[in-house]
């Protein structure tokens, strides 16, 4: 199977848009473009999904192939349950009119004849919504929503206006028809900085006002954090990595996620930049992409495996989920723990540890914990080793226990019987080392503490 | 990093002239246009010394692209009014003949633009744009200047330089296209190297590439660079000075750090804090600076971003600031109330009395951060 998998769907009566396998090939002289092979995505009522990679990776096609603008090559999109490849074009483009979309450049994607009231309006038209009145009170209403006033602007074309408030006019455009949900492709990355904010905070109080769900597609990640409640980073044409946004910014599992996090200039001149760990060389064709991981190329952690074979999402934590085979969470924790929740990871080195979700906020509060040192967090940080210590030990027991039962291997991508065998023998004996180091570092600590 | 490499030929350094490689005064490009007289860049003053780098900031318009390529000599168009003077190693640029240009471009200061695509020749191989200028200027053989180019692609990173010394630029990436103009400035050994937002159109992974490489060689060949961009998160980490620039004028200069530690200016300061960081949890509420540039045909008569200040007052309007020093030696702003100061602390408190919605808002985002400025 192509697909990445889609350990990262949540239930489907949960969600008001889900793309499964979603695949979109496009044919051309130079051979087939493999623009996006076989992702996976839902977004829930209410939430904004941020969509974030280099150019080129796929982001529009998966956003343009929401809308069926064009049609992708395989897979569904299902919207409010209804798979739209599977419904005819009368329906379809009902269905669109709550499914908008807003373009990067906010100029050209206005028709310059036309006065910004009759833009706003025009939806309204062509779907013979309400009186007359009716639709001008309503684009007074958006108009006044998006901070413009409709008495001056309304009567004003495009072109009398600046990139940020033409990209207000988008807006007011795409919420006329109340739509339920909206795809933003790089609302902001045509716009100055301080335009930039606006518009951002302007999103955020439609989504509030308007109870919208979106989808917000963008290459910049700090934007993509600010706005967004779910993450995906995307590369060439696959998702690598899935999670809430402060979970994901600040522990990446995907080798991928951390070099563009570290590429990142911060505005900050006592952080010097540093090229280690800096990605080498250029995003690969996609009309040849490499085999096994897609990132393999230029991944720093790559091994003979990540040719051979594509990795599979799973999670890593509560919510967050990585595509890959040697996921770097668990890096920055204190000690190591066994993998049990995944026998598709094999850890090969240090760098390539991988915890289970509880273990992982077990480490995170640990190290927080270890960071201030007054004597009542030592205590709890000791609990919490010993907590750790026994949840090793836990996992332990039922990965050993589980020995091909059926329930065991039901939660995971591919049920392998030599791969479960290998999750175990790799979880015995870091396993209960770890249980005996966490138990034995937690009693140490609480004597310590006492003495 | 290394020492400065001082082995190749087209490395001799011109001196003889005491003080700063390039030093800027009052400097002004003014356009012609039907609807009026365009003051791109409107009075610039900066020096800048061998070995250091100055990052230019600024929103789009503010006139970054006009001051760099007016600099340089570069807008010979009719409509063009240059005045003031800047002066490269001791030779006035303003009024120099063609000729006297020239000269100068290439081997003495040098370009790197915004996008590679519009600065490489599209129907010449990459070899051959190279070479043009080390035959022209180095009077170097044919020979001589293909294994020159060859050894410049090596050290921008290319990797297999003999087989892309024969490419034409539709056939490389982004990245690679931005690595072939930059060895293309780099080849008669200039002294001087204007970087026009390099790394604007490139993706993050790659711009960080260039701007290490920028560095890399700047550094090797003790050039002074002056880095135009409109990231702050670009200039933060990579210069030794900064100039903000607005509405054709700059409106802030210090050195880096000192820059971010005391900003001064409210048009700063209202820069820093609109940018989303990775530091902040999601949702946070970005402080958005209203309105937009002023209108360079007519300027506001006062302070230029006094239509947009927080701290605006009736003195700001009438009466254009001066580029004065604060304080700390070497720190210039242009700014009557300006922020951290008691006077500005005032003139901000007063605005958010007055219910002033910009005053208001930024109000409210000091006091949800203890450690905000002002
Ligand atoms: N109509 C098309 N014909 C051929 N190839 C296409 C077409 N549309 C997109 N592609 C290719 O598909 C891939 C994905 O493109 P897409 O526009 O989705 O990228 P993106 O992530 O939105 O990038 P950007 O950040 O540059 O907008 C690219 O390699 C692109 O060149
Ligand atoms: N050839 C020209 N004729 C008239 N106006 C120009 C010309 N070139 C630039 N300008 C104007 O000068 C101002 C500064 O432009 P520019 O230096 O390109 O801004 P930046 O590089 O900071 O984005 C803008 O208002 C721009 O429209
Ligand atoms: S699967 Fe292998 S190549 Fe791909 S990201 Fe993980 S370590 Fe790197
Ligand atoms: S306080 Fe006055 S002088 Fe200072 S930036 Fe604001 S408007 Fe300009
Ligand atoms: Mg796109
Ligand atoms: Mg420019």
């Amino acid at each position: 199977m192509a697909g990445t998998g889609t350990a990262h769907l949540r239930d489907p009566d949960d969600v008001l848009m889900r793309i499964e396998d979603l695949t979109v090939e496009f044919h051309t002289s130079a051979g087939i473009v493999h623009a996006v092979s076989g992702i996976s995505l839902d977004v829930r009522q209410g939430e904004t999904l941020g969509l974030v990679g280099e150019s080129g990776c796929g982001k529009s096609t998966t956003g343009r192939a929401i809308m069926q603008l064009p049609a992708p090559t395989s897979g569904r999109v299902l919207f409010e349950g209804i798979d739209l490849a599977a419904i005819d074009g009368k329906h379809l483009r009902e269905v669109r009119t709550r499914l908008q979309f807003i373009f990067q450049d906010p100029i050209s994607s206005l028709n310059p004849r036309r006065k910004v009231k009759d833009i706003v309006a025009e939806p309204l038209r062509i779907w013979k919504r309400g009186t007359e009145q009716e639709r001008q009170a309503r684009v007074t209403e958006v108009l006044d929503a998006v901070g413009l006033d409709p008495a001056v602007a309304g009567d004003k074309r495009p072109h009398e206006f600046s990139g940020g408030q033409c990209q207000r006019i988008s807006i007011a455009r795409s919420l006329v028809l109340e739509p339920k949900l909206v795809i933003c492709d790089e609302p902001v990355s045509a716009l100055d900085v301080s335009v930039q904010a606006q518009i951002l905070n302007l999103l955020e109080d439609m989504k509030a006002r308007y109870k919208i769900t979106l989808i917000f597609i963008a290459h910049d990640l700090a934007v993509v954090k600010n706005i967004s409640d779910r993450v995906a980073v995307m590369y060439l044409g696959k998702i690598c990595e899935v999670g809430s946004p402060d979970d994901l910014y600040a522990t990446p599992a995907h080798p991928y996620t951390a070099a563009l996090l570290r590429s990142i200039p911060v505005p900050d001149p006592t952080v010097v930049p540093s090229s280690s760990g800096l990605l080498l060389g250029d995003l690969p064709s996609p009309i040849d992409p490499p085999n096994g991981c897609r990132f393999r190329t230029r991944c720093p952690a790559a091994q003979e495996r990540c040719a051979l074979e594509e990795p599979q999402i799973r999670a890593v934590a509560e919510d967050h989920f990585v595509a890959c085979h040697f996921p770097l969470v668990g890096t920055t924790a204190p000690i190591s723990l066994p993998m049990p929740a995944g026998p598709v990871s094999v850890p090969t080195s240090p760098s390539s540890r991988t915890v289970t979700g509880d273990e992982m906020g077990e480490q995170r509060r640990m190290t927080g914990d270890e960071s201030g040192n007054n004597a009542g967090s030592t205590a709890s940080g000791s609990v919490l080793l010993i907590g750790a210590g026994v949840t090793a030990f836990i996992v332990c027991s039922i990965v050993q226990a589980a020995g091909g039962s059926s329930m065991f291997t039901m939660s995971f991508e591919s049920p392998d019987n030599f791969l479960l065998e290998l999750a175990m023998q790799v979880t015995f004996w870091p396993g209960w080392l770890a249980t005996v180091g966490l138990i034995g570092a937690g009693v140490l600590g609480l004597v310590d503490r006492d003495s | 990093m290394t020492k400065p490499q001082a082995t190749s030929r087209v490395l001799t350094a011109t001196s003889g002239h005491e003080g700063p490689l390039l030093q800027v005064d009052d400097f002004r490009t003014h356009f012609e246009t039907p609807t009026g007289i365009v003051k791109a860049v409107d009075g610039v003053s900066f020096t800048l010394k061998r070995g250091d780098t100055l990052g230019i900031v600024g929103e789009s318009g503010s006139g970054k692209t006009v001051l760099a390529r007016s600099v340089m000599g570069l807008l010979t168009g009719k409509n063009v009014i240059r005045s003031g003077s800047a002066r490269y190693n001791g030779t006035e640029l303003v009024g120099a003949s063609e000729s006297q240009l020239r000269d100068l471009w290439g081997t003495e200061m040098a370009m790197v633009f915004q996008d590679p695509m519009t600065s490489l020749n599209p129907v010449l191989k990459v070899g051959r744009q190279i070479t043009e200028g080390l035959r022209y200027h180095l009077k170097l053989s044919k020979a001589e200047a293909r294994a020159q180019a060859r050894q410049l692609l090596d050290s921008v990173g290319i990797p297999d330089p003999n087989r892309r010394i024969s490419q034409y630029p539709h056939e490389l990436s982004g990245g690679m296209r931005q690595r072939v103009t930059i060895a293309i400035a780099l080849a008669c050994g200039p002294t001087l190297l204007f970087a026009d937002e390099p790394t604007t159109a490139l993706d993050v992974t790659v711009q960080a590439q260039i701007l290490d490489l920028l560095q890399r060689q700047q550094i090797e060949r003790f050039m002074a660079m002056v880095l135009v961009t409109h990231d702050l998160g670009v200039v933060a980490g990579r210069t030794d000075h900064i100039a903000v620039m607005y509405a054709g004028q700059i409106v802030e200069y210090a050195p880096t750090r000192e820059l971010f530690a005391n900003v001064l200016m409210p048009y700063t300061d209202a820069l820093l804090h609109s940018i989303p960081k990775l530091s902040q949890p999601s949702h946070t509420r970005l402080q958005s600076i209203g309105g937009r540039p002023p209108d360079l045909i007519n300027p506001p008569s006062g302070c230029r971003f006094a239509p947009r200040c927080p701290y605006v007052q009736p003195k700001c309007t009438s009466e254009m600031p001066p580029l004065q020093e604060a304080e700390t030696p070497g720190h210039f702003y242009r700014c009557w109330f300006p922020v951290g100061t008691d006077a500005g602390r005032e003139a901000l408190a007063q605005n958010a009395a007055l219910g002033i919605p910009a005053a208001v808002s930024l109000t409210q985002t000091l006091a949800d951060k203890p450690g905000g400025t002002a």
